[in-house]
């Protein structure tokens, strides 16, 4: 172990813990669950071999390696759906042979989920109710009290978060 | 040496922007043709904006399938509340399936009390009953006993097992299986419920053994007979008895057999759920050896040989496929 890196990485952990259990806790939806992404983050930052690595924004990094592994513990709360397959999906897998595709798009669901739970209300509650619920911006604005192109710029906010660390990641 | 690093190149973020802003608009309840038109012009423009374009799509596109939960307001994997646990979904999950991992655990569940011996996935054993007769069960097999003074029943309820039948003049040793019975005249027989199309073989390896199904008929050493699950004998074959047996080393010698039987006979040795797809694929004749303890490195081997495709889409669930 790299004792002078891990004192290091301790010392940011215990400095932002706070923030990084809460921040945790909104991605996967309770508090108890926060907790154990931000042990898990600090592990596996902690158990890889010493490397020479510049971190020039430690607090970004933490909480970076803090949503992956929030997307790791959702990904394993919901590995039964990551495997679930309907037989009508067997058919077009049997005829496409492409179960690794399958499987890596899966992946890229839940990883869209963890990232959409990180966004500011307002912004999640406009993208929800128009792409999940479909409705219209001029109802969301309604509903929000804010106006039309207010709502198309949350929305639009929402996608670009999702792209930038969606592109991060692959 | 190291490998070069390998990253998709993404369109430029300014144009990302933009398609992402054109699907924003596209959705917003009250799009005009003239938007629709004016996107489909804008990603025509150059690859990146057609890049930019597919990306932002896909993106839309995945979030299709994700819900909010009512309760907490997370958003999660899966789309809507209806496809939450459709009865018409395989369970790929270690819990939908009830895999467990060791012993007759995987049994238990579906055979309850009734079985006196059961084998899980991959396991095979040999037990020896109070009259002395030895059983050995294949993975995932499972019998009943009914060993009284005046009579030897053995009930095979899941799988196959070898008979070495203790000699006892006054008590008959009768083993049933599905609508056949049969009733050991000599000593050593295998009976296989594991088969492709719900049959039952039963081959004798030394003496003989009265088959009843439908109709009787007497089995002598060397001799193999199918019983349909209606109990209809089937014609009277020749297998040897290095062939019968070989699953009791953990191989399966296929000498021209339907690939349906030979799934069926690797199947209990595979944790997950095997599932065959395509027209005549169950028919595809097979002659191999194959190591029944490794049933990924088998269907691999098959594939190699035969028209098909193996599809290993979980650690739960593989497709074997026509093509």
């Amino acid at each position: 172990m790299s004792s002078a890196l891990n004192i290091w990485l301790g010392d940011l952990y215990r400095r932002h813990h706070r923030d990084l259990v809460r921040f945790a806790a909104r991605l996967v939806g309770d508090r108890d669950g926060g907790e154990e992404v931000v042990q898990n983050a600090y592990l596996r930052l902690a158990g890889r071999p010493a490397q020479a690595v510049a971190i020039e924004h430690p607090k970004t990094y933490a909480f970076a390696a803090t949503r992956t592994a929030a997307i790791d513990f959702t990904a394993r709360r919901h590995a039964e759906w990551l495997h679930r397959v309907d037989i009508e999906e067997i058919d077009a897998l049997a005829a496409s042979g492409d179960a690794d595709g399958a499987l890596h798009h899966r992946r890229r669901i839940v990883r869209l989920a963890v990232l959409l739970n990180e966004l500011p209300s307002a912004c999640q509650t406009a993208f929800v109710m128009n792409k999940l619920e479909g409705r219209g911006h001029r109802e969301i604005a309604a509903h929000l009290g804010v106006s039309v192109s207010m709502v198309e710029k949350h929305i639009l906010r929402a996608l670009m978060h999702c792209r930038d660390l969606m592109r991060d990641d692959d | 040496m190291t490998p070069p690093i390998h990253r998709p190149a993404h369109p430029p973020r300014a144009l990302s922007d933009e398609a992402l802003a054109f699907i924003v608009r596209l959705n917003s309840g009250e799009a005009q043709p003239a938007t629709l038109a004016a996107f489909t012009a804008w990603r025509r423009l150059s690859p990146d904006h057609e890049a930019a374009a597919r990306e932002a799509e896909q993106l839309w596109g995945d979030a299709s399938e994700l819900h909010q939960d009512s309760r907490s307001g997370l958003i999660r994997p899966g789309a809507g509340r209806h496809s939450g646990l459709s009865r018409r979904a395989l369970l790929g999950g270690a819990a939908g399936l009830g895999i467990a991992g060791t012993g007759g655990a995987w049994l238990a569940g579906r055979l309850g009390p009734r079985a006196d011996f059961a084998t899980g996935t991959g396991e095979v054993r040999t037990v020896t009953l109070t009259d002395h007769s030895r059983v050995t069960l294949n993975a995932r097999s499972a019998i009943a006993l009914d060993l009284t003074a005046a009579h030897r029943h053995v009930r095979l309820l899941e799988g196959q097992a070898f008979f070495q039948v203790a000699a006892d003049p006054a008590r008959a040793f009768e083993v049933t299986a599905g609508t056949a019975r049969l009733r050991a005249l000599g000593t050593a027989f295998d009976v296989d419920a594991n088969r492709g199309d719900g049959s039952l073989a039963v081959s004798v390896i030394e003496h003989a053994v009265r088959v009843t199904g439908a109709s009787e008929l007497t089995l002598q050493a060397g001799e193999r007979v199918r019983i349909g699950p209606d109990g209809r004998l089937g014609p009277v074959t020749l297998q040897p008895a290095d062939v019968t047996l070989a699953w009791r080393s953990g191989l399966y010698i296929a000498e021209d057999r339907p690939l349906a039987d030979i799934i069926a006979a690797l199947r209990p040795y595979h944790a997950g759920w095997i599932v065959t797809r395509g027209e005549g694929i169950d028919a595809l004749r097979v002659n191999a050896v194959l190591d029944l303890r490794t049933p990924e490195a088998s269907l691999a081997a098959l594939a190699q040989g035969l028209p098909i495709r193996v599809i290993a889409l979980s650690p739960f669930l593989t497709i074997v496929a026509a093509g």
